[in-house]
């Protein structure tokens, strides 16, 4: 495909923040971080997209633009929907608490407590990511 | 409907278990290919969002909100994962409230123990026991290695069989009396002996760097058998050997795949007569995170003819479980790919 | 290659090397083989039947090896047929009582036999008057190893194994390289060494040897021992 037919199909970032480079490091923030999450490595998601381990490094590092095609894929892959990565699914921010579910274990740590919320969101994003 | 008393909750959980095993098709294919219930792909298949995760106080929990997931700690050896993991799909399965689940899931294992009120739990306990140990999982592998009710009192076998099925070896020791084979006394004489001395034992004068890793003897009876263990695990062949026909076990082949051989002897069979069998056995220390099929022929050495007899096995030594998706998903979502 | 020196050698009196396969009876091929060589022309005596009659004898089981004493009794009170008379069974019977010789066996040689002293002299001595010598050694590495010559030398430090024993018969004897040898015929079939017999250099069977036997006049036996 040449620089042509890739611009066309180029994603139209997040809206806001208005910056080109800004919107991308965003982007390969929360891409990285719901990588890393999932527990994968950066050789087999790139061996999943069929594209070069570096070229994963530069968009986790904002460095390359991501093709809608390839944005869609690590979407699916990752469980999330496309939004979440943009920025534009609003609701990916906001914490669940799930206090309520300590009822029985009262002394749960401070890390298992974050690990649920942070989980809570993952399943929230994943729901959503599965109706779309 | 949570069942109201402690039998109708251990019936219901075991029911639920066995129901999944049936929809899943996981008896006919064990009995064919061999190996443990493989609880993470049992999740995977039914679409269960499963995460393993580094939580210090919990072993597992399970959410129902937003949607269903379920997660298991990354801090304990690859039986205790298995174990969480298929308590929480229980939960799953048996549509129960969101449940955080501690080391009270594995006190609760002794028959004798004090019977909790909350009998959620006690279905989830059920299910989970059922669903990673049914009784025909015993048998099978009791038949496949030999071993009749009286090897049951024995805390080597006993050991051997808690690796073969995926469990620890205490839960394996409550299950053999759960389902009658064994009482609970013998069970509590069984815990007498600590899975470590068994390790020394069979090793013998090789002396690892720890005792951490399990130690799996390999013998002609595991041909063809999946072994799913995890980093730190170490085998000891035992294998009768024709070396009075001139077949000898190929050794290399073992080196060949990444393995070291720390100890290579021989064990008499026989101390008078001429050209017997002997036992070979050889103790080898895995490559890191190994997965793969293991084979070894018995053959002439000098000799092209075929291997007078072949033990290959499917090995999987990349437990326990990391951070993240379960191994299980992530094979099939990258190796699909 | 090695440079060999043949001065006894006995390989004329026998036919082709056998093969035990996996089976624990190399004892009865060592002892079944000596016997045919002592006869006239070449016809190889049933080794199964030998095999049988020696486990019988010492109450052993059809999986394990054989004892000297035992196999020489067997030959001298039991004889053997001609290996027509009870075809080597390539496995073990899975049903041990289904283990016994054919009704037809044919007649029965029988031959007496002693052991002797387990030593490379008292082989050459044997060697030089022309009569072959069953041998009882362990074995270790070099025994297995592809060698057309048949020469088994031990590599630097190897040691015997005294797990592994094997019985050969030793049908000559010469020098390996200026070191004395032995010339074994062996059971393990023609791709074994040269055309099934090896070359046992002193470095390796002097160390290894364990016991020996010899074959001497023929007896009479019981036409039908079965009935005995």
């Amino acid at each position: 495909m040449d620089e042509e037919e890739r611009s066309e199909i180029m994603t139209e970032l997040a809206v806001h923040p208005d910056n080109d480079d800004e919107a991308r490091r965003l982007l390969g923030d929360r891409l990285r971080e719901a990588r890393k999450y999932l527990g994968l490595k950066q050789e087999e998601v790139a061996t999943y997209l069929k594209i070069p381990r570096t070229a994963l490094t530069d968009i986790e590092n904002g460095q390359r633009r991501v093709e809608a095609i390839e944005l869609a894929r690590l979407a699916k892959l990752y469980r999330q929907p496309v939004g979440y990565f943009t920025g534009e699914d609003a609701a990916a921010s906001l914490p669940i608490d799930v206090a309520h579910l300590a009822r029985k274990a009262a002394d749960l740590s401070e890390q298992d407590r974050s690990e649920l919320g942070r989980f809570a969101e993952y399943l929230r994003a994943r729901s959503r990511a599965a109706r779309v | 409907m949570v069942a109201a008393d402690y039998p109708s909750a251990v019936r219901a959980g075991t029911m639920a278990a066995a129901r999944l095993h049936q929809q899943l098709d996981l008896r006919q294919q064990i009995e064919a290919a061999g190996g443990n219930v493989d609880i993470f792909a049992a999740i995977h298949a039914l679409d269960l969002p499963l995460l393993v995760r580094p939580l210090q106080g919990l072993l597992g929990a399970y959410l129902s909100e937003p949607g269903p997931g379920v997660l298991v700690t990354t801090q304990r050896p690859m039986s205790i994962q298995r174990f969480t993991a298929a308590h929480e799909l229980g939960h799953f399965r048996m549509q129960h409230q969101p449940s955080l689940d501690d080391e009270s899931i594995l006190r609760r294992m002794p028959l004798q123990a004090q019977p909790t009120g909350d009998f959620q739990e006690v279905e989830a306990d059920a299910f989970a026991v059922e669903f990673m140990m049914p009784r025909w999982l015993v048998a099978w592998h009791a038949a496949r290695q030999g071993w009749t009710v009286p090897d049951f009192r024995r805390p080597s076998a006993v050991y051997q069989l808690s690796l073969r099925i995926g469990a620890s070896y205490e839960a394996t020791c409550w299950t053999l009396a759960r389902h009658r084979f064994i009482q609970p006394t013998q069970a509590r004489e069984l815990l007498q002996t600590q899975p470590r001395e068994m390790k020394v034992a069979l090793l013998e004068a090789y002396q690892p760097q720890d005792y951490r890793g399990d130690v799996w003897l390999l013998t002609e009876r595991d041909a063809g058998a999946r072994i799913d263990g995890s980093r730190n695990d170490l085998f000891v062949l035992r294998l009768e050997e024709h070396s009075g026909g001139g077949y000898l076990w190929d050794i290399d082949q073992l080196k060949e795949s990444g393995f070291a051989v720390v100890r290579d002897d021989l064990q008499a069979i026989d101390a008078d007569g001429v050209g017997g069998p002997v036992i070979r056995r050889v103790t080898a220390t895995p490559p890191d995170t190994y997965r793969g099929r293991l084979a070894i022929d018995e053959r002439r050495p000098w000799d092209p003819d075929p291997p007078l007899a072949t033990l290959a096995v499917d090995v999987d030594l990349t437990g326990p479980e990391q951070e993240g998706l379960s191994r299980a998903e992530r094979r099939r979502l990258l190796e699909a790919a | 290659m090695s440079d060999i020196t043949i001065s006894v050698d006995l390989r004329a009196s026998f036919g082709p090397a056998r093969n035990q396969g996996a089976r624990p009876t190399c004892l009865a091929f060592a002892a079944s083989d000596a016997h045919a060589a002592l006869r006239e022309g070449w016809a190889p005596l049933s080794c199964e039947y030998a095999f049988f009659q020696a486990q019988r004898r010492a109450g052993r089981a059809p999986n394990t090896g054989a004892l000297l004493s035992s196999m020489l009794q067997a030959l001298r009170k039991d004889g053997q047929p001609e290996e027509s008379g009870w075809p080597y069974l390539s496995a073990t019977p899975a049903d041990v009582a289904s283990w016994a010789p054919p009704r037809e066996i044919g007649k029965l040689f029988g031959r007496n036999g002693a052991s002797a002293t387990h030593s490379i002299d008292r082989i050459i001595q044997e060697l030089d008057q022309r009569r072959p010598v069953i041998v009882l050694t362990m074995l270790s590495r070099a025994f297995y190893q592809r060698n057309p010559q048949g020469v088994v030398n031990p590599a630097p430090g190897e040691q015997p194994e005294p797990d592994r024993r094997h019985a050969v018969v030793a049908v000559g004897h010469g020098k390996v390289d200026g070191q004395r040898a032995v010339l074994v015929r062996n059971s393990w079939g023609p791709s074994w060494g040269d055309a099934g017999y090896g070359w046992l250099t002193e470095r390796f069977l002097g160390s290894r040897i364990y016991a020996a036997a010899t074959l001497l006049e023929e007896v009479d036996v019981p036409a039908d021992p079965i009935a005995a």
